[in-house]
């Protein structure tokens, strides 16, 4: 199949009154992949996965998922994909298991719940209420609702939010087996770790354009591309340093010095140091991260 | 269809989980006919005033209380509901799994309808037991005037649960 786009979306626009959303952004996202949308708050990713789940109606352009438009055909699209909505909640006294039942009962071949119990940690609360789960087990939960009717593509709304560390793990390897049997995932976060743990590619969203799209080591490497070889001497005289090709800056914090460069910086100023007689034992290397493209493309660190 | 139903019975089901709405819809109705029994008996008056249309004061007050029970529905316990439901975002977690508008409203008022039938049965009996009020005679009018004031009610309460902004107003009608 020469066209394995599963998302497209061209010019989408939406405002809320006069204030813009979503500010004529366009991208594709293709058959299999882990599609990440990072972005501070209020940058319009939200609204971006609404649209594209038919939740929301955009103002102009246009989206094709799965190639429907979901618009149009929200009945039947919604049909073929996995929701989980930021912030959205079940009846306080419903249980787990007849969340999973209900919400499999209206899919055409839905996959088997209780296997869905098991992989998302809730066997031991599968006939405790919504209203007394903790916030993971909920957020765990609607993730398995999300997943119930086998979806080819499943929209992630800040689904780590609520889990605790090991629990974002476990999720990160759950989506990735989702994702080995085929399905597509769009995931919305603000969890640089995340981001570029687990995503294929990642589009940056800022003030409701996409800033950026491309591979996390992409990104980093066309965004955030000098690497910071860091060591410890008490020696002064290492201006030389400067003159070591790749070399760009060179920085002195009391006995830490930082060299900043790029391609392979950190070999070259190794071998420099040595002929020197200078041999560090704490010589390392720190890669820029996506948090330093996100810094540089918006100007600003995520508020967690 | 299957949707509808399936949503149905698991609503059905949350109902009889909530202790309040189960007072609200079944006792309540029932402890106002035992007091108005109480005070007026079920003795058909005679005098030439002919209070209660020359019935007894229980078979005046069983219709009226199961209308208390399809007014309380519709007023309180339905609006309640949705908006709580659109409160918390239940309603669009429904709507993105493509539940249907019909699903939802329609499970709404199958629901209504059993509260009402079993509320009404539970008067009616209580009633018939307690104070040896008459059966109901004419059910070619009874069963359609009970569904048509079911259906007024539970139309009110799918129209008050969809223009209300919050559970504030229906809660503090109820």
């Amino acid at each position: 199949m020469l066209n394995c786009n599963i998302i497209e979306v061209a010019n989408l626009r939406k405002a809320y009154k006069s204030v813009s959303a979503i500010d004529d952004i366009s991208f594709q996202v293709q058959d299999g992949e882990i599609f990440g949308l990072l972005g501070p708050n209020g940058a319009g990713k939200t609204t971006t996965v609404e649209c594209l789940q038919g939740l929301r109606h955009r103002d102009s352009g246009t989206i094709r998922v799965l190639g429907l438009d979901p618009q149009a055909d929200a009945s039947s699209l919604k049909k073929q994909i996995g929701s989980q909505l930021q912030e959205s909640a079940l009846p306080d006294r419903i249980k787990v298991w007849e969340a999973l039942d209900l919400f499999a009962s209206h899919s055409i071949g839905a996959v088997d719940w209780s296997t869905l119990i098991e992989q998302w940690g809730l066997k031991e609360k599968r006939d405790a209420a919504f209203g007394v789960l903790s916030g993971g087990q909920r957020q765990r939960l609607l993730i398995a609702l999300a997943l119930v009717n086998n979806p080819k593509v499943v929209f992630l709304d800040e689904m780590t939010t609520g889990l605790d560390p090991a629990a974002r793990r476990v999720t990160w390897d759950l989506i990735r087996a989702i994702r080995d049997r085929g399905t597509t995932v769009i995931l919305v976060t603000h969890f640089m770790d995340e981001a570029e743990n687990l995503c294929d590619r990642i589009g940056i969203m800022n003030n409701g354009k996409l800033a950026a799209l491309d591979t996390p080591q992409n990104l980093i490497n066309i965004h955030a591309n000098l690497i910071k070889v860091i060591f410890s001497t008490e020696r002064t005289d290492i201006d030389w340093l400067k003159s070591v090709p790749h070399v760009h800056n060179l920085s002195r914090h009391g006995q830490r010095i930082e060299v900043e460069g790029d391609g392979p910086v950190l070999a070259l100023v190794a071998s420099e140091l040595v002929k020197h007689g200078i041999v560090p034992v704490d010589l390392r290397k720190e890669q820029p991260s996506l948090e330093d493209v996100f810094l540089k493309i918006t100007g600003r660190s995520v508020v967690e | 269809m299957k949707s509808l139903l399936k949503l149905t019975w698991v609503e059905l089901k949350l109902f009889f989980r909530e202790p309040l709405t189960l007072v609200f819809s079944f006792a309540l109705p029932v402890v106002f006919l035992l007091v108005m029994g109480g005070v007026f008996g079920n003795k058909p008056d005679t005098s030439s005033m002919h209070i209660y249309r020359g019935v007894g004061a229980v078979n005046y007050y069983n219709p009226a209380y199961i209308a208390l029970v399809l007014a309380s529905i519709g007023i309180v316990a339905m609006p309640v509901h949705l908006t709580s439901y659109r409160e918390r975002r239940v309603l669009k977690r429904f709507h993105a799994s493509s539940f249907s508008v019909w699903d939802v409203i329609g499970s709404q008022i199958l629901v209504s309808f059993f509260i009402a039938i079993l509320g009404s049965i539970l008067l009616t009996v209580v009633s018939m037991f307690v104070y040896h009020s008459v059966a109901p005679k004419m059910w070619v009018y009874l069963i359609p005037a009970f569904i048509l004031g079911t259906l007024c009610f539970t139309a009110l309460g799918v129209m008050l649960g969809a223009i209300l902004p919050n559970t504030a107003p229906p809660r503090a009608s109820g």
